[in-house]
């Protein structure tokens, strides 16, 4: 139904107290906002700030008269719900638009009622920026009834029946009791005006979403245990650790070289997590079919992969960043001399690997139907290296040292520029001959690979025939 | 309520190299119609459901959800709940969390999702299950959570595949009358099926696509009774007080009765092939002759009598 989302009145609204606003003339129904907010009394005192997770719903309905009104009683309280008080706020709209045929929203405020100042309005057709006033009796003051003369009936499975879906369900049970508004009925629903949120916003949701699925994955967990295990060696076997690192020749005079160390693991480890991670995510998508929901539900494709990406980026991230402290920390205990340029710069160089090496992995996973996620692990860490050192070796004489700023050697730059002279990867034979002062080409040329291979995955994703 | 159909499909084709799943496929769904996409096996009805959702783009034709372009996919789908190509809940999240997100999609707050999605679980039997991991859910509770997911933002109008294929013979019922009770809120369903109750039972309407090819589309009663007009039928007619004789040759001699078979003292059956008019002058014949009219049934005169016919025929329109 198209009245559903009829444009509302954009003129002043004015607040009215409870008593029935005048009845409009048949032929031009004035728009009227009615405003209901049942507020629940925190259980102590009644102007202690209500809960702040505690959501504030706002229905909008259209009514075919204008002429039905609330009543409110301020002497009969609510037997059921005593602490519970109801306000209502008739608001008339004098300058509304002749369109709108005699509007009425229904605001529902659950326990805010001691902080109108945050009031959410879900009326967004063009009301909402008006601010709806509360009718001043129905805060702290005793509870009053509503009745609507227009909804005598209550269904058996409506108002005290509703309990959130979490754990907290005696705090809301039974707060609708008496509001005349139904959860069963359809009707109630339907006019709840909804729209679509921005392309941000459900690019935003799908990330949640991602974040919540990596919550769920023993993957995560891992990836988190395999940075902890730094200082977990290090304080386990520090001998040990300390025989290895000196072996290679990580133990030096300087702090940064002792942390190159530590991560010396990284290169293989983010070709690994970031095809783990980022790699799966879409081939997962098809595999289970829950692709199939995504893309039917009113939503870009490219929220859908943007939000799925960027959860994956930022946990790989999170990981590695969180790799760095733990070796930073470790190397606190050993030195006092902590070159942070250095590092800074280091790190900078590893935030555009990841960057770099999870798009190429998403890419990838995007033209996947259910591929292996070691695909782009074999090929960020085994083959391009691989290439990369061959050409570079077959022809030296023209000195290529382009081909070792590519993507697949920033983590090798990222531990070169510490002072390693090596790393657990394929790639370590190319760093002494890497060129540390290009540092910086070297991460805009992962920034630029990255957004390459992310825009041809968003190109796939989008023309993806399901 | 105004006239843009609710879905508009012109002329859809969809090729995989040389071969047509659908061609030149047209649909239309008034607002708060009930339309029925029937047909065997492989006759491309997910294929025309995939394209009107902009699942996959057609080769040819346009699609036009309540005026709105598919192209635009999000605008498009604004108010559309769809069920298409038996899709799966993520495992690793509850029912409530599935809602939760979905609800959020569509830009619905958290309180009205909570509402919503305890009204859409209660609907599709889910409610207890809410806070279990869908993961060790069977296929039909996950498809009863998916179907909960389309209808959970109360949307106009409501796109199927197959929705019940996988629940046991209760869930079908239950979600059969859910989707009945859709059409009192005044909602357009599209719903594909191969199962021809479902379609007499909830559908008004009727598109019946075979190898691609609409072979028949309109009103379920008038496709019966306008393809059926001199097909033999077989009129039962049950009476209150013992059939006389005369009544019986009353009967007989209608136009289109060819022939009457007395079965006991209170039932007859006739077998007629006729129009529709002369039907109806039999009936009230039937109930002239003062027996006391307990029921009259017709058989033969059925979907599934029809989709026989169509489906028996190369092409027919
Ligand atoms: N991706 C595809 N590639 C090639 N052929 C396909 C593809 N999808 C469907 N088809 C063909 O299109 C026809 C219609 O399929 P479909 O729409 O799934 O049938 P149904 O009516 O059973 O849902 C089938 O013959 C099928 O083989
Ligand atoms: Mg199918």
């Amino acid at each position: 139904m198209t009245e559903d989302r009829i444009e509302r009145p954009r003129g002043r609204r004015e607040s009215l107290d409870l008593g029935p606003s005048e009845p409009a003339a048949q032929d031009t129904p004035a728009p009227r906002k009615i405003s209901l907010k049942i507020g629940r009394k925190s259980a102590d005192s009644s102007d202690a700030p209500a809960p702040q997770e505690q959501e504030i719903f706002t229905a909008s309905r259209v009514q075919e008269s204008a002429g039905d009104r609330y009543e409110s009683s301020p002497e009969t309280g609510q037997p059921s719900a005593p602490r519970r008080e109801i306000s209502f706020e008739t608001a008339n709209s004098p300058g509304a638009s002749p369109k709108s045929g005699g509007q009425r929203s229904v605001s529902i405020d659950l326990g805010t009622a001691s902080r109108p100042a945050q009031q959410r309005s879900l009326d967004l057709e063009g009301g909402a920026d008006h601010p709806v006033g509360s009718v001043g009796q129905g805060i702290d003051g005793p509870g009053s009834e509503l009745a609507d003369e227009e909804e005598p009936v209550k269904r058996p499975r409506g108002l005290g029946s509703i309990l959130p879906l979490g754990g907290r369900d005696e705090d809301r049970k039974g707060t609708w009791k008496g509001t005349g508004y139904s959860a069963s009925d359809d009707d109630a629903h339907r006019q709840v005006v909804y729209r679509i949120p921005s392309m941000m916003t459900q690019t935003m949701w799908m990330f949640m979403v991602q974040m919540k699925l990596f919550a769920k994955l023993k993957w995560t967990y891992f990836m988190l245990f395999a940075a902890l295990l730094i200082p977990i060696a290090v304080v386990l076997a520090s001998d040990y650790i300390n025989l290895l690192l000196s072996e290679f020749g990580f133990v030096t005079g300087y702090s940064t070289t002792y942390i190159a160390g530590l991560l010396c693991m990284m290169p293989l480890m983010m070709g690994l997590f970031t095809s783990v991670l980022c790699g799966t995510q879409i081939p997962n998508e098809f595999k289970e079919r829950t692709a199939y929901m995504n893309v039917s539900l009113p939503m870009s494709r490219i929220s859908f992969y943007l939000g799925k990406y960027l959860a994956g980026f930022m946990l790989c991230l999170g990981v590695f960043v969180f790799a760095y402290g733990m070796a930073v920390a470790v190397s606190t205990t050993k030195y006092d001399l902590i070159f942070s340029d250095l590092l800074a710069e280091s790190l900078a160089i590893t935030i555009a690997g990841v960057f770099a090496y999870s798009a190429t992995a998403f890419c990838i996973g995007s033209f996947m139907r259910r591929g292996s996620s070691m695909i782009p692990f074999i090929l960020m860490s085994v083959v391009l290296p691989m290439v990369c050192i061959l050409y570079y070796a077959m022809f030296q004489d023209s000195d290529p040292t382009w081909i070792l700023m590519l993507p697949c050697f920033l983590c090798e730059a990222a531990l070169g520029i510490l002072g390693a002279q090596m790393s657990g990867s394929a790639g370590m034979i190319i760093i002494p001959m890497m060129d540390m002062t290009a540092t910086w080409t070297m991460v805009a040329i992962g920034i630029v690979w990255g957004i390459a291979f992310l825009l041809l995955g968003m190109y796939r994703t989008m023309r993806r025939e399901m | 309520m105004n006239d843009t159909p609710a879905i508009e499909a012109v002329g859809l084709t969809k090729m995989y190299g040389g071969f047509a799943a659908i061609s030149n496929v047209d649909l239309t769904v008034r607002r708060g119609d009930f339309m029925g996409l029937l047909g065997p096996n492989g006759a491309g009805k997910s294929t025309t459901l995939k394209a009107i959702t902009g699942l996959l783009n057609p080769t040819s034709g346009t699609v036009r959800i309540g005026g709105i372009s598919i192209n635009d996919h999000r605008r498009a789908m604004e108010h559309v709940g769809c069920v298409i190509e038996t899709p799966e809940p993520y495992p690793l999240f509850t029912p409530a969390e599935i809602l939760e997100y979905v609800g959020r999609l569509y830009g619905l707050d958290s309180r009205e999702i909570q509402i919503r999605a305890r009204d859409v679980l209660e609907t599709v039997r889910m409610w207890e299950w809410r806070n279990k991991k869908i993961g060790e859910f069977s296929k039909g509770m996950r498809q009863r959570v998916v179907l909960a997911q389309a209808l959970l933002p109360n949307p106009d109008t409501i796109i199927l595949d197959e929705p019940t294929s996988g629940l046991d013979p209760r869930g079908m019922v239950e979600i059969r009358q859910t989707l009945s009770d859709l059409k009192k809120m005044d909602r357009s369903l599209l719903i594909s099926t191969h199962i021809l109750s479902e379609v007499s039972e909830i559908c008004g309407s009727v598109t019946m696509i075979r190898d691609g090819r609409v072979i028949a589309s309109g009103d379920v009663s008038k496709l019966i009774h306008g393809i059926g007009a001199d097909k033999e039928i077989t009129l039962e007619i049950k009476t209150l007080k013992p059939l006389t004789s005369q009544a019986i040759r009353d009967l007989s001699g209608c136009r289109g009765v060819t022939g009457t078979e007395r079965m006991g003292d209170y039932t007859v059956k006739l077998d007629f092939s006729g129009t529709t008019e002369d039907q109806a002058h039999v009936c009230e014949m039937a109930f002239r002759s003062g027996l006391g009219i307990l029921a009259m049934n017709e058989k033969g005169a059925d979907l599934e009598s029809l989709y026989m016919e169509l489906t028996k025929g190369d092409e027919i329109q």
